[in-house]
């Protein structure tokens, strides 16, 4: 899990240029992780590099959806909040998440401020299952 | 709870007041006590006063912190998340609610590293805490 962490993040990274505001990534990680002619940087694509299971490809809400089996506590595959966290926040990925980019906390977290409650960005996944993909 | 968190908004400001300039995560290392401290004249600092959490709780009506000897975990024993007021919303209250007009996020930029750091190896956010200042 930590490997899939690990490359997800640069890979978010090198495909956000300049400075990350919260308001340039309303919907969190399909935000910044999306494809350009440069690069194809969506999470789907960084599934595949990594061998992950093929329920990463067919979760709707991103990371919501995640959750199925990565939820804090009892996630068989380890908890979100952790893989994220550790792989925005240590070396050699925190240099460019913090200081090249400016991430931080609201890159990928919203405050309610009629609740208090601090959220988690999310948006719909933006790649069609491979099942229905053309051939 | 309302009324209550009014209360603290004015308390989280006056601390706010205290500081100089946008907040870096280094610059409160220690979290609240970092920011809520006695602000003298000549300290350089942008107001003066004593906005330590104390004396201006004990201006809200809030009970006397006598048992708390670390700011903020120990307010915990009466603000847990089980509460009725967890500390977390009343904290994330004061300082978001109406971000627009709150000097928090107008003035201070609204870091959530300010009051929160990262265990990066562990993968967890954590609460900066210190020893009480009064």
């Amino acid at each position: 899990m930590m490997r899939v962490a690990r490359i997800l993040a640069p890979a978010l990274l090198t495909l956000t240029g300049g400075i990350a505001l919260a308001d340039d990534y309303p919907q969190g990680c399909v935000s910044c992780h999306v494809a350009t002619e440069q690069q194809d940087m969506r999470l789907n694509v960084i599934f595949d590099h990594i061998e992950h299971s093929m329920a990463g490809q067919r979760t709707l809400l991103i990371p919501t959806g995640c959750a199925r089996c990565h939820a804090d506590e009892k996630g068989v595959g380890g908890a979100l909040s952790k893989l994220i966290h550790r792989s925005h926040y240590t070396d050699p990925v925190q240099k460019k998440f913090i200081n090249e980019f400016n991430g931080d906390c609201v890159s990928c977290h919203k405050m309610d401020t009629d609740t208090g409650q601090a959220e988690i960005r999310s948006g719909k996944r933006n790649w069609q299952l491979r099942i229905l993909s053309a051939k | 709870m309302r009324n209550g968190i009014h209360a603290l908004a004015l308390i989280t400001a006056a601390g706010l007041l205290v500081v100089s300039a946008v907040a870096t995560a280094d610059d409160y290392p220690q979290g609240c006590v970092d920011c809520h401290r006695i602000s003298e004249k000549g300290s350089g600092l942008r107001y003066e006063g004593d906005f330590r959490i104390q004396p201006l709780l004990a201006q809200t009506g809030h009970r006397w912190l006598k048992k708390i000897k670390t700011v903020p975990n120990d307010c915990t024993k009466c603000h847990s998340d089980d509460s009725d007021l967890p500390l977390a919303t009343i904290v994330h209250l004061v300082h978001f609610e109406k971000p627009e007009a709150n000097v928090y996020t107008t003035e201070f930029g609204g870091k959530c590293a300010n009051c929160h750091a990262m265990d990066a190896p562990a993968g967890e956010a954590l609460v900066k805490s210190g020893p009480k200042n009064w």
